[in-house]
């Protein structure tokens, strides 16, 4: 053994020599890779990848983020590069020993602490900031973005109506809406799209989602009343040159998805993605004659450009398109002994939407100390229509979004930053909305607003860190809005961080597009006021988060407290069986949500994760009765993981586990008096999944809903869809029975 | 909550009964050429984590010596050594298949 060894060292030497002597201009170029964090400090980066320019040489940095290489010329090039980072280049012209400082991707600047964990909370920031990465998005083989967040404590999932097939999420208590969701930092879902357009974006593209509780960064915008989540597709400088996804479920919906990035010689790199879903089968597991799903086609395409020929500007564009096709409700039987046979008119749900969209994003650094300015645009055209039995809504919104960020840092060490900046939103609104032919509304809408912010984040110490920002925006019809936000971090011991956060954040309720899923009902509208308020609300919340190592394994511990304040709020008011009522807030309306969750490794390759959430989300609807709880917001929910990976993931198992408390459903027949709204059961949900992992190909098989838990009688009054007290809304449990999916993912990553 | 339990269970015990079915595995050390980071991550994480009947590898990088444990049915110690060789290194007696050591990058070279 030692033998060996000394003799290995010999020839090591020898070698050396000889090679020396053969080339006498071999360089020795060795360095670090490190991330500034927020507080300045620099963190070593390891597994990020160091290429040579010239000849397309590269290592991997050690766990300190070490590298070495050996080039036979000077000078060369060299990048470092990391997921989520951007990518760096420096000069080699004489210097033994560079080092690279990595930036994270997004302004919001998010750093992952240990790439080894699929789900991180960060210490560093001053943010509350959740970080999902892919490997914790392909513990359950998702759909859509809606769908992505099931294993996820922080954001629930929730069917909206018993005929759609619509997902809707829910944060701190609160319905999506509320919560700001972003593609890159840049407004994506908003408006029309608000509450059904997670369907839209398909989980196979998603390379990350962060997400962050309270009021985000002024930079993004005024709203985010309850939290923002921020979601990045692949990018074309990172994305697999090939990735094919093709799932199938037990009742038949066919999903295939792509991600190509073809390998372009000169300086514009491009990515590729593709989305096509289809269901055309009649889907009815409780018989009640109406499909559970709508039969679905939907096709979604992008293409992104990254231009990487100047090393201190950056260019980006894109373009997205989607068409989606919905048909469902009542379904005609072949079977003549049937009731649904019969029937001359069935009840039919159709749904259409349209969406093109372009965008850009480009930044200039403008010196060393990391000054930089960027620009950011989105236009988007949206068309959508739906018919529910009688009922007709048509929407369109074009929208037009510009943001420009300054950004510098300063002080003593660089440590703090400044962000400023000015935004512009603009969006166009038309529509119509027939209810069951009684009464029709034409809504035009033109917002226009104008903002201006400011951010500095600011570090006297090493253990307290200070984001502090302020955004006014000049709005048409509803004044200028102010949104003070504060995020404090301390860090009492090295390895737990205290967060406070409180801010305020506006929005432009658009009602009907939000809530169109109540007008699958025979509910009459009424709008009393003249005007709908722009809904204001400040959010205060208290974080706590602990790192340790029990029995030598990482566990971690975090407590959330979040409170919303609405001082103005649309109300949309279902407390009348026969009535949908919306008018603005007089009273209070809150939400409180309490979170606590700890994650733990028992043994090598276990992980187990246990959360339980307990929201109290109450708004006023008449000033007698007070501010009640708010439909179908559970009063808690709990969420059990247990995954197991073997030795290099080479097979995971993942199971999950959710207790979902009972939520308050409006009564069935105010009339009558007789049935008083009340509080729905308990129930539970159960999905797995086992991956098996090939060199190039993963496939997967999963069981969603094991339980094949359903709400009773999800349809009020399901015999006469036309008559009175036909309610497809109401839905506060699963509508749809146990499925079971599999699938295959095929990487090629040259 | 029955039906949860039970599922765990069956989850549990089947992985505890893939870790008892060690008699047939067989342990080894094969001293190889690997001499960095760069060539553990080719041998271990690219090559011997997807190789049939490997169950468990490490590379102690400043020797070189490779530890695997593998299926006794499932393959065997001479085939392992000429995969490593196949990357273009040597694995005990068996030396590195020349071409593919040609194309190993520069810092994996080993003397």
């Amino acid at each position: 053994m030692i033998k060996k060894a000394i003799a290995s060292l010999v020839c090591a030497l020898l070698y050396c020599q000889a090679f020396a002597q053969q080339t006498p201009l071999q360089f020795n170029i060795n360095g670090f890779v490190y991330e500034k964090s927020s507080n300045g400090d620099l963190v070593p980066l390891s597994g990020s990848h160091v290429l040579c320019l010239e000849n397309q040489q590269g290592t991997v940095t050690s766990e300190t983020g070490f590298f070495s290489l050996q080039s036979p010329e000077l000078p060369i090039r060299l990048v470092a590069s990391f997921v989520g980072y951007d990518n760096d280049t420096i000069k080699v012209e004489n210097r033994a020993q560079v080092n690279f400082i990595l930036q994270a991707q997004t302004l919001l600047e998010v750093s992952l602490l240990d790439k080894r964990k699929s789900n991180t909370k960060s210490l560093i920031e001053a943010t509350n900031v959740e970080w999902i990465s892919i490997e914790e998005l392909h513990k359950a083989a998702c759909c859509n973005l809606s769908e992505s967040f099931v294993t996820n404590p922080s954001v629930d999932v929730n069917f909206t109506d018993a005929l759609t097939g619509a997902k809707q999420i829910q944060m701190l208590g609160l319905d999506g809406i509320y919560a700001q969701v972003l593609f890159e930092n840049k407004p994506f879902l908003r408006g029309l799209s608000a509450s059904y357009g997670l369907n839209f974006l398909p989980g196979t593209w998603i390379e990350s989602i962060q997400i962050s509780k309270g009021t985000g960064s002024v930079v993004n915008g005024f709203e985010s009343l309850s939290g923002q989540i921020n979601v990045e597709l692949y990018k074309p400088q990172k994305a697999p040159s090939l990735l094919w996804n093709t799932y199938l479920n037990s009742v038949g919906l066919l999903e295939n998805n792509f991600v190509v990035a073809p390998v372009l010689d000169g300086d514009w790199k491009t990515v590729v993605l593709g989305h096509h879903s289809y269901l055309g089968q009649n889907v009815d597991s409780n018989n009640d004659n109406f499909l559970d799903d709508p039969k679905t086609e939907r096709l979604s395409l992008m293409n992104r450009w990254e231009f990487v020929g100047f090393d201190n500007r950056y260019i980006e564009l894109g373009l997205r398109y989607l068409t989606e096709d919905k048909e469902g409700g009542q379904y005609r039987t072949d079977n003549p002994e049937t009731e649904a046979f019969e029937f001359k008119k069935p009840y039919e749900v159709r749904l259409k939407t349209e969406q093109l969209e372009a965008h850009a994003k480009t930044g200039f650094v403008l010196d060393e100390s990391g000054t930089s300015i960027g620009l950011m645009s989105t236009i988007r055209q949206h068309q959508q229509s739906a018919l529910f039995g009688t009922s007709q809504y048509t929407g369109e919104q074009q929208s037009l979004y510009f943001n420009a960020i300054y950004q510098s840092y300063f002080g003593r060490e660089s440590k703090q930053l400044f962000k400023g900046g000015l935004s512009y939103y603009r969006d166009d609104y038309q529509e119509l909305l027939q209810l069951r032919q009684l009464s029709e509304l034409n809504l035009e809408r033109k917002d226009r607003t104008f903002g201006v912010f400011g951010e500095l984040q600011y570090k006297p110490v090493e253990r307290f860190c200070s984001t502090i920002g302020v955004r006014a925006d000049r709005t048409e019809d509803h004044g200028t809005w102010y949104s003070p936000r504060v995020h404090l971090r301390y860090n009492p011991v090295e390895n737990a961080v205290v967060r406070a956060s409180a801010g305020k954040a506006y929005r432009y309720a658009n009602v009907f597009a939000e809530n169109s899923s109540y007008f699958l009902s025979s509910r009459t509208l009424e709008m009393t006021e003249n005007s709908l308020v722009a809904e204001e609300a400040w959010n205060y919340g208290l974080n706590f988060t602990y790192n340790t190592y029990l029995f030598g394994k990482e566990t971690t511990f975090n407590a959330d407290y979040y409170q919303t304040d609405f001082l103005n709020r649309v109300v949309f008011d279902l407390e009348e069986s026969s009535h949908i009522k919306i008018y603005n807030l007089n009273g209070s309306s809150f939400s409180k949500s309490l979170q606590l969750d700890a994650s733990f490794e028992p043994f090598e390759g276990w992980e187990v994760k246990y959360a339980h959430k307990w929201n109290e989300s109450k708004t006023t609807y008449s000033l007698e009765k007070g501010a009640i709880a708010v439909p179908f917001v559970p009063k808690y929910r709990s969420v059990t993981q247990l995954s197991y990976s073997a030795w290099q993931n080479r097979w995971s198992v993942n199971l999950t586990v959710q207790h979902i408390g009972p939520s308050r459903v409006p009564a069935e027949n105010t009339e009558a008096k007789a049935n008083p709204s009340y509080w729905s059961s308990k129930f539970q949900l159960v999905s797995a999944q086992y991956t098996r992992r090939f060199k190039r190909l993963e496939w997967y098989l999963g069981i969603e809903n094991a339980l094949n838990y359903l709400q009773e009688n999800p349809i009020r009054n399901v015999d006469d869809p036309y008559g009175e007290g036909f309610d497809a809304a109401m839905i506060w449990g699963p509508t749809h029975g146990r499925k079971v999916y599999s699938g295959i993912r095929f990487l090629v990553n040259e | 909550m029955k039906k949860t339990l039970f599922l765990f269970l069956v989850l549990s015990a089947s992985t505890i009964m893939g870790q008892t079915k060690n008699k047939k595995d067989t342990t080894v050390t094969i001293q190889t050429s690997a001499v960095c980071d760069m060539c553990e991550d080719l041998i271990v994480n690219k090559t011997l984590s997807y190789e049939k009947g490997v169950k468990y590898a490490e590379m102690n990088v400043e020797t070189g010596e490779l530890m695997v444990r593998f299926k006794n049915n499932k393959t065997s110690i001479e085939h392992l050594r000429n995969v490593i060789s196949q990357l273009g290194y040597s694995a005990d007696s068996i030396k590195a298949d020349s071409t593919a050591y040609e194309n190993l990058h520069f810092c994996c070279k080993a003397p």
